[in-house]
């Protein structure tokens, strides 16, 4: 029989979820909705403050990481089961810790994301599930941080 | 009205920032965009084992409180970003027509070395549901402009 999916799971195996070109019209409109401060709608007023540009609400940074990682994800299920070997199954997130953005991400700005296996290890509450946590990091295109984080999330063991 | 600066916070000072409620459309609608996993898009859920109803993502959460804590705090303040969310709790699943009270204390203030002219505010966030169950808690580091030099 083969080695169930999270069997398969080694501690420092990288992920790639993919590639991403911020717009500075996507990042407004996101901003208008969530996180209406002014370096986040307006480039006059972002001039004018700390960042002295137009920035991208670090929530905005975080959610297009997390469409990524789903969608890498559900990618990466689909090629084990043409491969033939049982897809991982993900389960929701308990918690993050240090959610940070060394760095702001600006209007074209391209920042790659990928997750890396820091531990492994079985739900004490939940049968049938272990927790994996994973480093995440997005680097942008001059080789710098601008989102990383350590994201614990339920995987089945089965 | 004078903004809000950074020598305006004291650790202890808490805010109330209003409440949200969340309609079945809202949490299909941010999942759909952000977070499409098949547990935050169907009514009866895959996963029992973790809700029996649909359940919103807790991005969704974050960014919910995030647009209240704009509104209720940092509109009216000198804030100058957030450098980092030390830590993320999603304690429960957050569900459909649930009202959502969100507050914050202040936990820590102090330099922030990187750049004198701002001091950093660490803030202990909260989402509670009516009956008293915290959904989502947060410590978050936000910087604000000191209104003198140091």
């Amino acid at each position: 029989m083969s080695a169930t999916a999270y069997e398969r799971i080694t501690i420092g195996d990288i992920w790639p979820f993919g590639t991403h070109v911020f717009e500075a019209d996507a990042m407004r409109a996101f901003a208008l909705r969530y996180d209406p401060q002014p370096f986040h709608l307006d480039e006059e007023a972002a001039r004018a403050s700390h960042f002295g540009r137009l920035v991208a609400s670090g929530w905005y940074t975080a959610v297009v990481m997390m469409r990524l990682m789903v969608d890498s994800n559900a990618a990466r299920a689909n090629a084990a089961r043409a491969a033939g070997l049982p897809p991982l199954v993900s389960g929701p997130s308990p918690g993050i810790d240090n959610l940070a953005w060394p760095q702001p991400v600006y209007p074209g700005d391209t920042v790659t994301f990928a997750g890396k296996v820091l531990a492994k290890r079985p739900s004490q509450s939940k049968p049938g599930w272990a927790l994996l946590r994973k480093s995440i990091t997005g680097v942008n295109q001059h080789g710098q941080t601008v989102l990383s984080v350590t994201v614990n999330a339920f995987v089945s063991t089965r | 009205m004078p903004l809000r600066a950074f020598e305006d916070f004291s650790v202890g000072d808490t805010f109330a920032l209003g409440d949200v409620i969340l309609s079945r459309e809202d949490i299909l609608t941010f999942a759909q965009e952000y977070d499409p996993h098949a547990f935050h898009l169907e009514d009866e859920p895959p996963l029992p084992e973790f809700s029996q109803q649909l359940f919103s993502s807790g991005w969704q959460s974050c960014t919910i409180f995030m647009r209240l804590l704009v509104d209720g705090l940092l509109r009216d303040s000198t804030c100058a970003g957030s450098p980092i969310v030390e830590q993320v709790k999603w304690r429960k699943p957050v569900c459909a027509d649930e009202r959502l009270t969100a507050a914050t204390t202040v936990t820590e203030v102090g330099d922030w070395p990187p750049s004198p002219s701002l001091g950093r505010v660490r803030f202990h966030h909260t989402l509670i549901r009516d009956g008293g169950d915290v959904m989502l808690e947060m410590d978050n580091t936000i910087l604000f402009t000191r209104r003198s030099a140091p």
